[in-house]
């Protein structure tokens, strides 16, 4: 019993002792740690904030001791910067950079239309306002909810420019493309007269092939199929079939093409280029949608057994009612809506314009438009600014001596807090016990 | 696909059916001619209905003073800005008659004045080639109505096409026959309904 008393006062100053020891070892770490931090600035990496960057350039490269630099961004920096820096980089000055640029991004596509105009694609992390802008302005500001934005605008002066936060993405000046005529091949049908004045409407140039008679056929321009003139055919209906297979060669070669449900049915050589099969009709009544028909009101031969390559465009409900797929070096739109033009006439007045539009988009997505590059300009472009800076310098770190201190230390209140725990169990110990 | 559809528009005012024959006629002709997909039948649609809208060809004649309702008149600008045509026939053939006076007017009210159609114009090549312009009709050789032939047929154009086609030649008489009646005639005087009908569907 007494020997048991004994060993568990020796115990209790061992732990006494620990904690003293513990205490004292923390105070030593701490007081250390601080010495290293205030060690002299000749080993600490050069730091430079990105609102200073451009100005202190020149003299960071002059400097005749390169030791480490550290840039603080609060945002990507400007290609020109970047490129500098790049620079520094590979002279061998160790250059690290730390900050809080958005992934952003921007492309400009042309539109192959008449109208032309460009689509402005711009992404950036969710929950950000992105505001585009061109050389003569703001165009747009949206506030980014799946990962970007997209818009299309008229006409666009100069580059776009897309910014979030201090971070600004530039494209390249927008290829101008060539467009080409379109082929109608119809018989005499209000489809016919309609989608030639949609397309004429929205600024093509169409060529008209139409079958009056027996061995009478009529043609307003030429319809000689070759991608030097024509951008894209539409055939409508059986009337086709006598130029089907010049379509094929001219689809192969890189021309466009769109396929109703009735010219699939009709002609062989063209259902063989169609991204599927006809379906069985739907055919909704007409009378109940009154004057205010709309494209999802019209007779719909669904498109069905989908060939492997093509992909969906639009669906009615559970029916395909446009695909598309690659054949050669064309394209082939297949539409599955009948009688298009009873959207036009009873669509109420806004019928006219969105029959048009969609037909002239329509055409522009399957036409042949070769590119004319501006001159070259690339180098002045910065459509990714943080991808092109982590490709110059590496992913963002942070400051290299905040991540020593990180690394060296305690948060201060948790280090003191520690030592001054310690301390009062060692006291009240040996105060409870009665020593001294 | 739908067929061509021959339509008659019914307006509230005056005699709107006084051709009943000339559908018949022209179906007829369209059949006999051309390949067109042509219904059998023609539809006769109220002008003041959204009927109209199913029907980019409409072909209204009548004797007596036409007098717009204001939902036809309102119809008839709508129908002709959406790329519709309308065709208007005096029946009585006479430019001081009662027809032509108040069909005129109201025209005007609806989509503006008319004004005379070339004669080189594309809708007499359509199909049959009529180099002289509008063929002339039976009654203005006989010196009916305001004892006149008239050298162009008036028209009301949208963005380079025909809206409203006016004739004061009176075709409603010239094609008011039965069909197999063709049988009896050296040059078939239905011919200008095929371009008229062509036209329309191709341009």
């Amino acid at each position: 019993m007494r020997s048991l008393t004994e060993r568990a006062l020796r115990a209790r100053r061992a732990l006494e002792l620990g904690c003293r020891v513990a205490a004292l070892a923390l105070l030593g770490w701490a007081l250390l740690a601080a010495l290293r931090t205030g060690d002299g600035a000749d080993a600490r990496p050069r730091a430079v904030r990105g609102d200073a960057l451009a100005r202190e350039l020149a003299a960071l490269t002059l400097e005749r001791e390169a030791g480490p630099l550290h840039v603080e961004l609060p945002g990507a920096p400007a290609a020109a910067e970047r490129a500098w820096l790049r620079a520094l980089a590979r002279s061998g000055r160790a250059v690290s950079w730390s900050g809080e640029a958005p992934p952003t991004a921007l492309g400009v596509d042309p539109v192959a239309e008449p109208t032309g105009g460009v689509v402005i694609s711009a992404a950036g992390p969710s929950g950000s306002v992105l505001r585009l802008l061109d050389e003569a302005g703001t165009i747009d500001s949206a506030r980014v909810r799946h990962g970007g934005i997209e818009v299309r605008v008229p006409a666009l002066e100069g580059r776009a420019r897309v910014t979030a936060g201090a971070t600004t993405a530039t494209s390249a000046l927008p290829d101008s493309l060539a467009l080409r005529d379109v082929v109608v091949l119809g018989r005499p049908s209000w489809e016919t007269r309609f989608v030639t004045a949609a397309l004429e409407e929205a600024g093509w140039r169409v060529a008209l092939r139409t079958p009056l008679a027996p061995g009478q056929v009529v043609q307003q321009g030429s319809v000689a199929l070759d991608t030097a003139r024509v951008g894209a055919v539409v055939a409508l209906d059986s009337s086709a079939s006598s130029v089907a297979e010049t379509v094929g060669r001219f689809v192969r070669a890189g021309g466009g093409l769109i396929v109703t449900a009735a010219a699939a049915r009709d002609v062989s050589a063209l259902a063989a280029l169609a991204a599927g099969a006809n379906g069985p009709l739907e055919a909704p009544s007409l009378a109940d949608a009154g004057d205010s028909l709309t494209r999802g009101d019209l007779p719909l031969v669904p498109i069905t057994a989908m060939r492997p390559d093509a992909v969906v465009l639009e669906r009615r409900d559970r029916s395909v009612a446009l695909a598309a797929r690659r054949v050669g070096a064309g394209r082939v739109a297949q539409v599955g809506y009948a009688d298009s033009w009873r959207w036009r006439l009873s669509g109420g007045d806004s019928g006219v314009v969105a029959h048009r539009r969609w037909w002239s988009a329509l055409v522009a997505s399957v036409a042949h438009a070769p590119a004319h590059p501006r001159a070259d300009t690339s180098a002045e472009a910065d459509p990714a600014p943080l991808a092109a800076t982590v490709d110059a310098l590496g992913a963002a770190r942070p400051r290299p001596e905040d991540a020593a201190r990180a690394a060296a230390t305690l948060p201060t209140p948790v280090l003191f807090a520690l030592i001054v725990l310690l301390l009062l169990a060692e006291w009240l110990s040996r105060r409870l016990r009665g020593a001294r | 696909m739908t067929d061509f559809t021959f339509a008659t528009a019914q307006y509230d005012s005056g005699d709107w059916d006084s051709a009943p024959l000339v559908p018949a006629n022209v179906i007829d002709s369209l059949a006999r001619y051309t390949t067109i997909d042509v219904a059998p039948q023609g539809v006769i649609v109220p002008l003041g209905s959204d009927a109209i809208f199913r029907h980019p060809l409409l072909y209204l004649t009548g004797h007596l003073p036409v007098r717009f309702t204001e939902a036809e008149r309102r119809n008839v600008a709508r129908y002709v800005e959406r790329g519709g045509l309308l065709f208007v026939d005096d029946h009585n053939h006479d430019v001081d008659g009662a027809f032509h006076r108040t069909a005129t007017e109201e025209l005007r009210a609806a989509v503006g004045p008319l004004a005379p159609l070339p004669n080189d114009h594309a809708l007499y090549r359509a199909f049959f080639r009529f180099d002289d312009g509008p063929p002339t009709t039976s009654h203005e050789l006989n010196g009916w109505g305001d004892n006149l032939v008239h050298p162009n047929l008036l028209a009301v154009q949208r963005g380079g096409r025909i809206g409203v086609l006016y004739s004061s030649k009176d075709y409603s008489s010239e094609w008011n026959y039965h069909p197999d009646s063709k049988r009896f005639m050296s040059v078939d005087n239905t011919r200008f309904a095929v371009n008229l009908v062509v036209y329309a569907l191709t341009h």
